[in-house]
């Protein structure tokens, strides 16, 4: 079986702890299973998965391993650099490699950890945060910092590996978080031209966390198997 | 003793998504385990489940790591496979894949007669059953599968894999895996690994001449 716990950590400019909650997430969503069905499944981009992303799109998706998808194809990507560096969602290989980067990249603050200040209850059918807190210093706006992967660790009969960000507030005012979700990269392989866009994974409620003028939230999902 | 002429068919249908059961807990990601077993005319004779599968083992985790992470050939992360081998692997299309054609046991739901209780280092099914008609074998057929689909509080796909008797005597399963694939690129070869294995408690007998088919359905539940 796999779990998670969600954790989120308030830290005044100079990281002192000022708040902690550590809660069950709840939230895998249907998204999750149907990058994992993707890849099981093997889904050929002759007959792609229809999906939604997250800002309401529908796109095919497929998980094929063939031609430079064996190399690196991104599906299920979690991991993502600070605000507004981008990912490369198929690489490709010298004999292929796509001419459509724009439609093939991804900015990293839209992958991996979000927040949001939606509080509408969650169904296994969400495809995108209620109301997603965009990167910037804005009114309203967070900082996203990379989303990290650490600590994979297995000891009978748990395993387990931590997803964390942090989230900088230089927009001026104080802020609430009440979701914070995951999302992941889903990819449709062409040769010469590819596609990469981000998909809900999960969403949790916060119960409301304020995170003053120029403070950090931290918030961590563990990841664990129980055998 | 003549051995029964008996064939594998790949079947699916769809089932509505009221109709599946729903055994895990809010928050948990797992599986549920039905098994089917039917004679050649196609009646039911044995029906266990849904159940919930325990076991999801390391290469579950390792592999989604590498995935998640998006570990590139020159990052790549060392898992062990089901020949008891680590390997070099790095992401990409072949992760997860679990597409076993008719026959083909290295690769999809296989089924075994070992007992021993699951433990999450578990890499290979403890005694995997043959493809074929000899003594102690069963006809693997193709792995099918239903797409994704949610209701109210689950959302579920499922991995079939149909299993001919056709040995001249009766088997017992009483262990069952999901066997996907991994790629060195390094090496420029796909491997395979366990990913979860299940223990059923008493077996299920599958007579001479009756199919068993296997679904594990992958859930996750608000």
């Amino acid at each position: 079986m796999l779990t998670a716990r969600l954790i989120l950590e308030k830290f005044s400019t100079d990281m002192r702890l000022r708040e902690k909650i550590e809660k069950p997430s709840r939230s895998f969503t249907q998204g999750f299973l149907e990058l994992l069905y993707c890849a099981h499944a093997q889904v050929q981009s002759g007959a792609p998965l229809p999906m939604t992303d997250i800002d309401g799109n529908p796109r095919n998706i497929d998980g094929q391993r063939s031609a430079s998808c064996e190399y690196q194809k991104s599906n299920l990507r979690i991991g993502a650099p600070a605000g507004d560096g981008c990912i490369l969602g198929i690489p490709g290989t010298e004999l292929d490699s796509p001419t459509n980067y724009n439609d093939n990249m991804v900015e990293g603050s839209k992958v991996g950890i979000q927040v949001g200040t939606g509080a509408g209850a969650v169904a296994p059918g969400d495809t995108a945060l209620g109301t997603r807190i965009l990167h910037g210093r804005a009114a309203g706006e967070l900082e996203y910092g990379g989303c990290e992967l650490v600590g994979l660790t297995i000891a009978n009969p748990n395993g387990e590996f931590t997803i964390r960000r942090y989230f900088t507030n230089n927009s001026g005012g104080g802020i609430t978080v009440e979701e914070v979700g995951i999302h992941a990269l889903g990819t449709m392989y062409n040769v010469g031209l590819n596609y990469t866009w981000a998909f809900l994974i999960a969403r949790d409620l916060t119960g409301g966390v304020a995170v003053a003028n120029t403070e950090l939230l931290r918030a961590t999902y563990v990841v664990q198997i129980t055998v | 003793m003549a051995n029964s002429e008996i064939r594998a068919n790949p079947y699916q249908k769809v089932v509505k998504s009221e109709e599946i059961k729903t055994l895990l807990m809010p928050g948990e990601v797992g599986a549920t385990l039905e098994l089917i077993v039917k004679d050649k005319g196609g009646k039911i004779t044995d029906h266990r489940g849904p159940m919930r599968s325990e076991s999801f083992v390391r290469q579950f985790l390792d592999l989604l790591w590498i995935q998640v992470y998006q570990l590139p050939e020159i990052m790549a992360a060392n898992v062990r496979d089901i020949t008891n081998t680590v390997r070099t692997i790095n992401c990409g299309g072949h992760i997860f894949g679990c597409d076993g054609g008719v026959g083909v046991t290295t690769l999809g739901i296989i089924v075994g007669t070992g007992n021993t209780a699951p433990t999450i280092n578990d890499y290979v099914i403890e005694t995997p059953i043959a493809h074929g008609v000899g003594a102690g074998q069963l006809q693997y057929g193709g792995v099918t599968y239903g797409l994704p689909a949610s209701d109210a509080t689950t959302s579920h796909f499922t991995i079939t894999r149909d299993f001919a008797n056709g040995s001249g005597g009766a088997i017992t399963v009483n262990e069952i895996g999901l066997y996907v694939e991994g790629w060195d690129q390094a090496g420029g070869a796909a491997y395979d690994f366990m990913t979860i294995r299940d223990v059923i408690g008493g077996g299920i007998p599958v007579p001479n001449g009756q199919t068993l088919t296997i679904n594990y359905r992958p859930q996750a539940v608000v």
